[in-house]
């Protein structure tokens, strides 16, 4: 009965157009893989001086600070903005065969996750490189790690349904995604916004989550559970409902993606 | 043998073999709806019916044309019959056939190479990875790609991205086949290749829909031809005389055109005659003037000043 929803039948595809993705990327650019790594360092690097140099703020690890950020929430926004617009931006996929069309945003998610992998190997070597304790609670990170995949598949399977449907909305949500990374606290910390504006990270998964990825990678402290246990829960709902939609809309999409 | 004929044939598919001409897939009062939404802040809906009321059978191990003009319908129906859409009403029973889509005409993914195209396509239409590799130097020897099968599909010309849709399509058997203007791809000598790979294939006793705008392709091709014309079937039967009817409807149409066209060109000439005829009898001064083309040269040589 699951199936019906969820087609597992259709994840080697998923996984062969992700892995194909993944090496046509890599291809294109002249320095390949390499480059999925530089670019989180890059951005790191910018936001550094903005804040030490520009800011003048005083921070002992503010590299590994923004740096930890610019990873956790690079997976977020790369996966759902690729998301959004899978459906409609694969009219061949679509029209041509069938295919369950709820395996265009996760595949879309897989091959985010994955470039995601090479960039947290990194984050690790960079983590023990400067001997923070992370060790004593390492363990968070799986569920974590899950509880944001929950997370981006969550607003990717929602966004990838209605994005068809109204073509402007993939610019609306574009534009929170952009507004996201400057109000998640990539790179400040989230406990110094003024008390009447704390509504603004109170409320955002994204900010709770590096809040907690900081704690585990440069305190080893593992984060109060009650919150994630939300942004799992309600991920999970609306995964559920995203999927119900997805599989009525089956059909409908061919006639809307011209 | 052709190479691309399965070799072993299951046992489902010889004592479907048996049942020919068994009912393989019923079409019954099928229509498809678009609806444009016009604009968001208003809720007017233009519903718009691409296929009315068409009811046909596809029988077993014959191959049946579907015939139309452009737009009276053919892909909603060939959308409907390989399920990528679901009509509005009526039904499509295939009676647990397995339908595909046998031409993926413009390729799946444009920055993929098409090699991996054939892949993904192979994988959708219901083979392993495996069993893909194994065919892909028949698919792409079918094709004729050998040099361009790792660049990216975007630079194929639609021809060769064609083709490949077409090779991938005859390497992957399945119950029904539904084939799109594949005929149309390519050159001439590819389109003979594949006419007459497809004629092996339909006189292996494989199911075939053919859709095609061109008469003689159905005709040399079908058992039976279904007209669609406007979202119904206009006609059904026998190929020869489903296609003389066509023909008479689009040949009438044709002559029409000619009529019109021959009644322009006497009035011109009645024109011209009563122009000469003014002009000899000095009612227009010169005849030049009333050709706008021989003027402006006139013209242009009177601006230059004699030397």
């Amino acid at each position: 009965m699951f199936a019906k929803y969820l087609p597992i039948k259709y994840f080697p595809v998923v996984f062969y157009l992700s892995l194909v993705d993944l090496k046509k990327e890599a291809s294109q650019k002249a320095i390949g893989i390499i480059w999925w790594l530089i670019d989180p360092i890059l951005n790191t690097f910018i936001f550094a001086f903005l804040l030490r140099v520009v800011l003048r703020g005083k921070s002992e690890d503010l590299v590994l600070f923004i740096f930890v950020g610019m990873v956790i929430w690079t997976w977020f926004g790369t996966a759902v903005s690729a998301a959004m617009t899978s459906i409609s931006g694969n009219k061949n996929f679509i029209t041509q065969i069938y295919i369950p069309k709820v395996i265009l945003p996760i595949r879309a998610i897989l091959t985010e996750t994955l470039k995601f992998g090479i960039a947290l190997s990194l984050l690790f070597i960079v983590v023990i490189w400067s001997q923070t304790p992370f060790l004593s609670a390492v363990w968070v990170l799986v569920p974590l790690l899950i509880i944001q995949f929950t997370f981006i598949l969550a607003c990717a399977l929602a966004t990838s349904a209605l994005v068809p449907f109204v073509p402007e909305l993939s610019a609306i949500f574009g534009f929170f995604i952009r507004a996201g990374f400057f109000l998640s606290g990539v790179f400040f910390d989230i406990s110094r916004v003024p008390e009447q504006y704390q509504f603004v990270v109170e409320y955002n998964p994204m900010a709770r989550l590096i809040q907690d990825y900081r704690g585990v990678f440069m305190d080893g402290l593992a984060p109060d559970p009650f919150h994630l246990w939300v942004i799992f829960a309600c991920s999970l709902v609306v995964i559920l409902v995203a999927l119900v939609a997805h599989q009525r809309l089956d059909y409908i999409f061919p006639k809307i993606v011209r | 043998m052709p190479d691309y004929c399965p070799e072993s044939e299951p046992l489902a598919d010889q004592e479907k073999r048996k049942k020919k001409h068994e009912v393989a897939v019923s079409i019954r009062n099928v229509g498809v709806r678009y609806v444009r939404r016009q604009s968001l802040l208003t809720w007017k809906t233009q519903p718009f019916w691409a296929l009315k009321d068409v009811s046909f059978d596809i029988r077993q191990g014959q191959t049946t044309g579907i015939i139309g003009k452009n737009g009276a319908g053919k892909s909603s129906l060939i959308s409907a019959i390989a399920g990528i859409i679901k009509p509005d009403r009526g039904w499509i029973d295939s009676h647990g056939r397995q339908i595909r889509p046998l031409s993926v005409k413009a390729g799946l993914a444009r920055t993929l190479s098409g090699r991996e195209n054939a892949m993904i396509s192979g994988m959708l239409m219901g083979l392993s990875r495996e069993q893909i590799r194994q065919r892909m130097p028949e698919i792409i020897k079918f094709a004729e790609l050998e040099e361009f099968i790792d660049d990216p599909l975007g630079t194929y010309s639609s021809g060769m991205a064609a083709r490949l849709g077409f090779s991938v399509a005859i390497h992957v058997e399945t119950d029904v086949m539904l084939i799109d203007e594949a005929l149309a791809a390519g050159d001439a000598s590819f389109r003979e290749k594949s006419a007459e790979a497809l004629r092996k294939v339909i006189q292996s006793d494989k199911t075939v829909v053919l859709v095609s705008h061109n008469a003689q392709t159905i005709r040399s091709l079908c058992d039976h031809a279904v007209w669609i014309d406007q979202g119904t079937v206009r006609m059904q039967g026998d190929p020869t005389e489903v296609l003389q009817a066509y023909e008479r409807v689009h040949e009438i149409k044709k002559a029409n055109r000619k009529n019109k066209n021959r009644r322009i060109r006497r009035r011109m000439r009645r024109l011209k005659r009563l122009v000469t005829a003014a002009t000899e009898s000095g009612f227009i001064p010169d005849q030049s003037l009333l050709r706008p083309g021989k003027r402006k040269k006139n013209s242009a040589k009177s601006e230059v000043p004699p030397q």
